[in-house]
This record gives structure tokens, sequence and C-alpha cells, in this order.
């Protein structure tokens, strides 16, 4: 697995801006998505690497709103510039409403194996509070669909904490019923210069407090246990054996080359970010910045990224880089606290204490 | 023609945001003193941090040229501070000068500020221009505040002209007005020097140099002077005017406006309102009006990164080179480690310095919460002066307690009365006198304790009165009082950074609010925070802040670590502001938040 790598590809293009994204993505025209595409094919051929592919990740935006047939140059390109694993997976993030069953047909047809849907969550109200261009019907149509056209490993993404959700057990039941494997479930993170950043403060919208949304959580974390959805990372669900290989590779700090705008690689210890300005990008997809991490730095990512997953962080990664858990004086305070355990393989924080991760991950490295 | 004739010497004063600076920056540039190009906005504003609040702290004299019918005049600029904090400053510029420009809004009309202003100016004896700006706005009504200047302030508005400084419409008439109204200097150049100091500052180069208006006699450089209120005695080495750069001259006499510099190590000798004259011969009496200044206001001053001690000392130290009103001296706490005990004029004074500090010495500091100096006598006779509560004695070691107490004259319109009473009576003002001064004026004067003054006062009456009143106050000595410490506990820890000396009647209250304060400043911990107020050892308050179970359970996107590590960076940043007390990590804003409770009622 170690020596294997992961494949992101990014598609930044929406049929319009959530209220609350600030990642890199917009509405833009055809002409420009294909001269984007174009790029985009022109970066994945020139690059040459001797590892094998495990895991694609088409994600934005929205790749969806891309034809079929753009898609599938970009994944016949990959196809032919690099090997891929037996069990390769490829994953794509699609909009309800980008999506009909003709489309999911030729993504099942043309390679993909996992579909994720951004459906955020079934009730129309909040929805439409958070500007989505979906509703919940279109949901439910597109997941039934990607079932009918062959998928068997679906996830759905679900945005908590904007409004009390009476419904949670019905419509999990609901989602594991038309063939939901993989459940992403977060926390809505205001970010600001967002317009629902702006319309909290100016008291247009309200959303849940801290204490309503973390009730509403575990009301969740209950509930897709009972119906078989196991926490293997902070915010991931799944039944079981279909983790999603591409995240866990990036929370073991594992190897993978990004293409497209904004998106990020890490080989050999360094980090490679390609330009966000997309119009820069598509003038030339060269223009990226390099980050060599210090040892420091990947013990940091080790924990930070580590900590998140239900297995933990492997002790002797951790012994790698001279850091002992056991001789760590912030760290021994916690595990007598019991916020963080330890196994034999492993530096772990119990479920319980998933709430507080990032106080646990500063202590540990703490200087 | 006698020399003096052709100098006129003034200054501006005005409401604050009225114009003054734009209006100071107009007469210099149309005197030619200064070309278009060598002007940065607002001149005499020197300091980033004046500009940026548009108050002036620190006074620049300026010396321009005009020509008026044929011969030419030298007029000397004074501007002035305004605010409460540096009253004294301002009536040593005003006493300075002969006459005064005083500028009112043309839509905002007669304000708070533009009313005492006059008053000081008054006072001095100073011709008093009323000039009327901002015509050029649409809601400029200069009629209706001609009007309200004749009736409220009492001057004949008739000639006042109308300006807009912004635009330098009518800039002429003021210059005109300058000369035609203001009366000339009427010092005597044979008697014996007599210079007042309405503003010194340090030069590295040449020392503390006093900003003076002579009044009697001449000094260049050579002359021996003396200082009349500290008696040392010095060799002038160069007097010069202002530019508005410094630039030497021969020699200044009665009536000019210039600097002295003297090769004097340091500017607490040259006192502002103090009189220079000659060391051998020199006048009997000083220029009425010195007063020590002395500071009023107390806080602890520490750094989040205690290693930086002597960083912080150094920067007191050069701060203190040009402002002799801060005083400091070394302080630990148990909290916040060492750090110092800084006086200060007022508030504002208060929160200019500790603005430069983290400025201009780029130091991260906390402060803790602003008190007075009291007078303790203890059962053994002793007495203390405590202005850091945590050195307040234990209760049964003290005998009585002394505050300070200040005597406020409020000018305010009649239908606000009610407001500043209430308020006065809140902060444990005692009446003493109310007057009519006409339809439209009050004048009121309460007792109250500098403690409860320094304590949201200004802000509350500015904001009970929509800015209309204005306040001035005076120190008139201690009075006994019944007060005691109030302690502010973490997790069961007292923080001696946090307590307070307050009056045995509004402890509750304080305590209360200060714990519900600090609830909302505290951040959730890894565990469960009480929060208490206590009297000795009587918890008299509780809040506690829960633990913290809501992180970031957001999706990773696309393999964006990075933006995940910035995530991680800012918060490690984030913890380096906090300060761990005991077990818990406080926000720096918390030492200063507990002060602001007023606003949020």
């Amino acid at each position: 697995m170690m020596n294997n790598i992961g494949i992101y590809i990014h598609i930044p293009f929406c049929k319009s801006k959530c209220a609350y994204c600030n990642f890199v993505s917009g509405k833009f025209c055809q002409k420009f998505q294909k001269e984007y595409v174009k790029t985009l094919i022109e970066e994945i051929k020139t690059y040459k690497i001797n590892k094998k592919i495990s895991s694609i990740f088409f994600g934005g935006g929205t790749p969806s709103i891309l034809p079929s047939s753009e898609i599938n140059k970009i994944l016949n390109c990959i196809k032919n510039n690099f090997k891929l694993t037996k069990n390769v997976e490829i994953s794509i993030e699609c909009n309800p409403n980008s999506v009909n069953f003709n489309k999911l047909s030729n993504y099942f047809n043309m390679g993909f194996n996992r579909i994720s849907f951004g459906v955020q969550s079934l009730d129309d109200e909040v929805l439409k509070k958070i500007g989505r261009v979906h509703n919940r019907n279109q949901a439910i149509r597109a997941i039934k669909q990607a079932k009918m056209a062959g998928f068997n490993n679906i996830n759905v993404d679900l945005l908590l904490g904007i409004k009390e959700n009476k419904n949670i057990f019905k419509e999990i039941k609901l989602l594991k019923s038309l063939g939901v494997t993989h459940v992403s479930a977060y926390m809505l993170i205001l970010e600001k210069e967002t317009p629902l950043y702006k319309m909290v403060n100016e008291d247009k919208i309200k959303l849940l407090n801290e204490e309503q949304s973390i009730q509403e959580y575990e009301k969740y974390l209950k509930i897709l246990n009972n119906f078989g959805f196991k926490r293997y990372e902070i915010s991931n669900f799944c039944l079981k054996g279909f983790e999603c290989k591409h995240n866990l590779n990036y929370w073991q700090c594992g190897e993978y080359v990004g293409f497209g705008v904004a998106s990020h690689s890490y080989l050999d210890g360094i980090r490679y970010s390609n330009t966000e300005n997309i119009c820069e990008y598509v003038n030339d997809y060269n223009l990226k910045t390099y980050e060599k991490l210090s040892n420091k730095e990947k013990l940091e990512e080790l924990i930070m990224l580590g900590l998140r997953t239900k297995k933990g962080v492997p002790l002797k990664n951790l012994l790698k880089y001279n850091y002992d858990p056991l001789k760590n004086k912030n760290a021994l305070k916690m595990l007598c606290l019991k916020l963080i355990k330890i196994n034999k393989t492993h530096l772990y924080i119990t479920s319980k204490n998933f709430g507080i991760t990032n106080q646990i991950i500063l202590k540990l490295i703490e200087d | 023609m006698d020399r003096q004739q052709k100098i006129r010497n003034f200054c501006i004063i005005a409401h604050i945001d009225h114009g003054k600076s734009t209006l100071a920056d107009r007469l210099i540039e149309l005197t030619g003193t200064l070309s278009k190009r060598e002007m940065s906005d607002q001149l005499l504003d020197s300091m980033d941090i004046e500009r940026e609040r548009g108050i002036t702290i620190k006074l620049t004299p300026t010396r321009m040229f005009y020509t008026y019918k044929g011969e030419e005049y030298i007029l000397n600029l004074i501007d002035t501070p305004g605010h409460v904090d540096f009253t004294y400053e301002v009536s040593r510029s005003l006493a300075a000068c002969e006459g005064a420009i005083l500028i009112v809004d043309a839509s905002q009309g007669v304000e708070a500020q533009t009313l005492a202003n006059t008053y000081l100016a008054l006072d001095n004896n100073l011709e008093i221009l009323p000039v009327i700006n901002k015509i050029d706005l649409p809601s400029a009504r200069p009629d209706e505040v001609k009007e309200e200047i004749e009736e409220v302030i009492g001057l004949p508005a008739d000639e006042a002209p109308l300006i807009s400084a912004k635009e330098g419409i009518n800039i002429d008439k003021v210059l005109e007005q300058i000369v035609e109204k203001i009366p000339a200097p009427k010092g005597d150049e044979n008697k014996p020097l007599k210079a007042l100091i309405f503003d010194s500052y340090y030069d590295n180069f040449k020392g503390a140099v006093s900003f003076v208006r002579i009044f009697d006699g001449n000094v260049k450089a050579g002359t021996k002077i003396k200082m009349m209120e500290t008696g040392k005695v010095y060799d002038v080495t160069e007097v010069g005017v202002f530019t508005p750069a410094m630039k030497a001259v021969k020699s200044l006499s009665a009536g000019e406006v210039g600097y002295i510099a003297a090769s004097i190590k340091n500017v607490a000798d040259t006192k502002v309102g103090d009189t220079i004259t000659l060391a051998e011969n020199g006048a009997k009496e000083p220029l009425a009006g010195y007063k020590a200044v002395q500071p009023v206001v107390f806080c602890g001053i520490f750094l989040t990164d205690g290693s930086k001690f002597n960083d912080l000392k150094d920067a007191l130290e050069k701060l203190k080179l040009n402002d002799a009103s801060l005083v400091f001296n070394p302080e630990v706490s148990q909290a916040l480690g060492f750090g110092f005990r800084c006086g200060f004029l007022g508030l504002l004074h208060m929160e200019i310095i500790t603005e430069r500090l983290e400025r201009e010495f780029n130091l991260d500091i906390i402060t803790t919460a602003p008190g007075v100096s009291y007078n303790v006598y203890k059962t053994n006779g002793d007495k203390l002066e405590v202005s850091n509560p945590t050195n307040l004695p234990n209760p049964v070691e003290i005998e009585r307690i002394e505050e300070p107490m200040t005597k406020l004259h409020i000018y305010t319109p009649p239908e606000y009365v009610g407001a500043i009473m209430e308020l006065c009576k809140e902060k444990r003002g005692e009446f003493l006198d109310m007057q009519y001064l006409d339809k439209k004026r009050v004048r009121m004067e309460y007792k109250m304790p500098l403690n409860e003054m320094i304590y949201d006062f200004f802000d509350g009456l500015k904001s009970r009165t929509r800015g209309y009143a204005s306040l001035d106050y005076e120190l008139i000595g201690f009075e006994p009082s019944e007060l005691i410490r109030l302690d502010i506990l973490l997790n069961g820890e007292v923080c001696d950074a946090l307590s307070l000396i307050v009056h045995k009647d509004k402890a509750y209250q304080r305590g209360r609010a200060i714990v519900e304060k600090l609830k909302k400043v505290i951040p959730r911990q890894m565990f469960e925070v009480p929060i208490q107020a206590s009297i000795g050892n009587k918890i008299i308050a509780r809040e506690t802040v829960s633990a913290l179970r809501k992180d970031v359970l957001a999706k990773c996107y696309g393999g964006d670590i990075s933006r995940k590590r910035k995530l991680l960076e800012k918060q490690k940043e984030g913890k380096k502001r906090m300060r761990q007390i005991g077990s818990v990590e406080l926000p720096s804003e918390a030492f200063m938040s507990i002060l602001k409770l007023d606003n949020d009622e």
C-alpha cells in the first residue's frame, strides 16, 4: 500500500457556488471548461512516475458537470499514462442534479467503481438555505440511478449544523435502503468571505449553536452506528469493507499526485501545490510551488492526520521521528486522562474524544 | 513698526472630526510654507496612531509667512490635542497664544468639545475667531450654525468665514482674520527672559528640546538659562523655529514661538508649563498656571512571551524619553511573570502607550485592568500607596483606605441632565451643584472617586448624551472609603492579574459581571473550567466554561493537507497568545476585557 499512490483530479466547475464554499471552484462557460480539460490532459500526459496507482479521485467543484466524453478522455489519459493496481478505486464526485441514468452508466462503463454524491441534506429548506441547486427528490433519484447503473459503492456527503433534523433515523434508513455504503458527515464550518458567513453575521440566517450542533452530531453517530455504518475516521462512516482507499491514503500520509488547478501532490517528502488561479493554470500548468517538509513537519502531519482515523497513528512511524508517546510529558498526561490510548501498534483517540481532536493534536506537538 | 506687530500666535480648537488638521494643512499650503508635493496628508499629526484615530496627541507647531496688504506677517500655529486626558497640555498650548480659531462643522453644529475647548480658550483670554467648516456638504446649514454659536457659546458669529478646508474654499478669509483680529504679542524685549514651555520632546542629538513661547526678553545659543520649577541651569546650544521642520536661528525674542535646545538629558527636566528664564538676574515670578502632571491611572503591562522582558524595559524607556508623564516600575505577577506597573494621565493615554508598544516595538503585551493609587493606613501606623490590588494588605491589618477623588465639571444640554445624574449615581458620584448657563447649556458639578471615573465614565457620558456633554475634571485629594479586594479564581486558583480593588457595595455586581464576561472570552478547554469571583474566602459569583467537544469535523479536500496545516499553525499561533494560568489557557484579551463591562450592558 505504502508504495502505491493516489491520483486526485480537480474539476473546479459548478453550476452555482454554494453559500458556504470557499474552495477553488466556480461558474465558467463551456468553452473555458474545454480549454481547462485540454490543459489537464496535457498535465497528466507529461507526468512520469514509476509507482502504481491504487486510487483515482475526481473531485471538485462538480466533476459531473462535464460531459461524460470529457471525463472519459481524462480517465483514459490516466490509464494510458500510469500503471493501475488490480483493485484500483476510481471515484467521482457528483451533484445529484447534474447526473442522469445515461451519464452514470457511462461512468460505470468507463471504469468508475465508486461514486460520491454531494447530498448534504434531505431537507429542501436546508438545501435552499445553503444555496444548493438540487432538492431531496433529485438526490434520491440520483442514488437510485447510480445503483441501477451498477455502482455498489456509493457515498453521500451530509452537512450538519444548519437546522435541527428530526428525521435522522428515517433518513439514514432510507439512504441505506437505496444502497448507500459510505457516509461522510461533517459539520458546517463558517468560512470567512463566504455569502453564508455574511448572512449569519447580518442575522439573516440562524444556524445551530455549538451545543446544538454537538447534540445533533451525537445523534447521527448513534444512528449511523445502529445501521452498520462504522466510524473509521473522524467524519467518515461506512459499511464493512467500504472504507475510501483514496482518503485513507491521505490520513496515512501516503503519497499522491494531484492534477488541475489548486491541486496538491505529495511525493518523497515534498509537497507540490498547483496555482490556485484558474487562468494562470490554463496558461501554464507548471506554475507549482514546492515545500520540502522538515522531519518535525512530517511528524506533525503524521499525528495530525493519523489521529483522525479510528485506528490511529502507527507507533513505529512515530518512533521513526524519535517521538515516543511514553516519553512525552503531554502525551503521558493525556494517556492518564484517557483522552488518548495506546495499543500494541497504534496511538489513537477514543471515539468519545474525537470532538477535541485538534486540542489533543496541539498538545501532542507542543514544543 | 514694532517687530511684534508682525507676529500672530494662534491655535485651532474644534470638536473631533470637525476638520482641525485639514484646515491646518490648508493654511500651511496656502502660505507656501510647504508645497503640495512636500505635504503628506494631515501633516501635523505625525504619529501613525494619531492619523488613524484622527486625533492629535502630540503638538507640532508651525511657522508660516503671510503677506497681507503688502506687509509680511509671521503666523505661528500651535496645534492642540483634543482629549480630556491631555487637558493640561491643551491649556498650556492655549496659554502660548493670543488667539484661537474655533472650527464648527456646518452640518453638525456646536458640540461638546467645541464648548469645553472654547471655555479653556476664554480662560486663557484668547481672541476667538469662529470659522464654519464643511460648507461644501449638502447637509451644511451655516446660518443655523451661526445662530448656535451666538446662542450657545455667546460669540458673535456674523463675520465667521464660511469655508471648506477639504476643498480649499475661503481659506484666505481665515488668514486675513488671523492678521486683522488676533492681537499681536505684547512682550517686553528688555525685561529678563520669560519663556513658557508648552511641549518638549527628546532628540537623539540635541537632547530634550523645549517648545517655547517667548513672553519677555530674548534667548540665543550660549545664554545661561534656568528652569524656574526645578531650578536647574543649562547652557543653550541652539534656538530655532518650526518650518515645520526644526530650523536653527540666531535668537528668539519676545512674542516668538520656537524651540530651545540645551543638552538636557531628560524630558522630565523640560516640564510642560514651566517657565524658562535667565540663570542670572532672571525673572522674579514664573508665568502662571504651572502644574506638575501626575499619573492617575495605573495598570500592569506584561508580555505574552516572558523572555522578552528586557525588550519591554527598553521600549518603555524609549517612550519615556519623549513622554515625561509616563511612569513605570518593575512588578511580578504569579500569573503573568515579570512586567511593569505603569502610570498614565488617563485611559486614552494608556491605550496610546500600549498600542505604541505593540506597533512600534513589536511586543505582544498583556495589560491588566487599570486602576488608581490608594492610600492604605495600616493598624501598625504604616502608610502604603497601593496601585496593584495584589499588594493590598490583609483586611485585618488595614485601619482605613483612602481613595483619590475628582471634581467633575460636566457641560450638557438640559435634556440629558436626568441621564447624567443616573450615570453619576451608578458611579458613586456625589452631586455638588448645577447651573443653567443659558437655555441650552447646563453645568453640573459632581464629586466622584477617580476609580469610578476611569471605568468607562467618559464613554458612558458620551453615549448617554449622544456626544453632547463634555467633561473636565480635577483631582481634589483623598477620602476614606470602604474598599475591598475582589479576586477571580480560575479552576479554583486565584489569578492575581485579574484582581481588582472595588467599593464594598459594588463588589457583588462587579464580580458577577466579570465572571459572565470571562465566560464569554475564555475559550472552551479540554475540561470544564469554573470561573469564580471571591471576597476573602467567600465566593460571590460563579460561571462555568463547559468542556470543548466540537472540533473541526471537516471534510479533507483534494489532498489539500497544507490547508489543514495552515489551520493547525493558526491554532498553534493562537495558543501562543494564550497565557497558561494554572491549568487554564487564557487569551491575552481576557485581562483587558473585564474593563469593558459597561459597554455590553
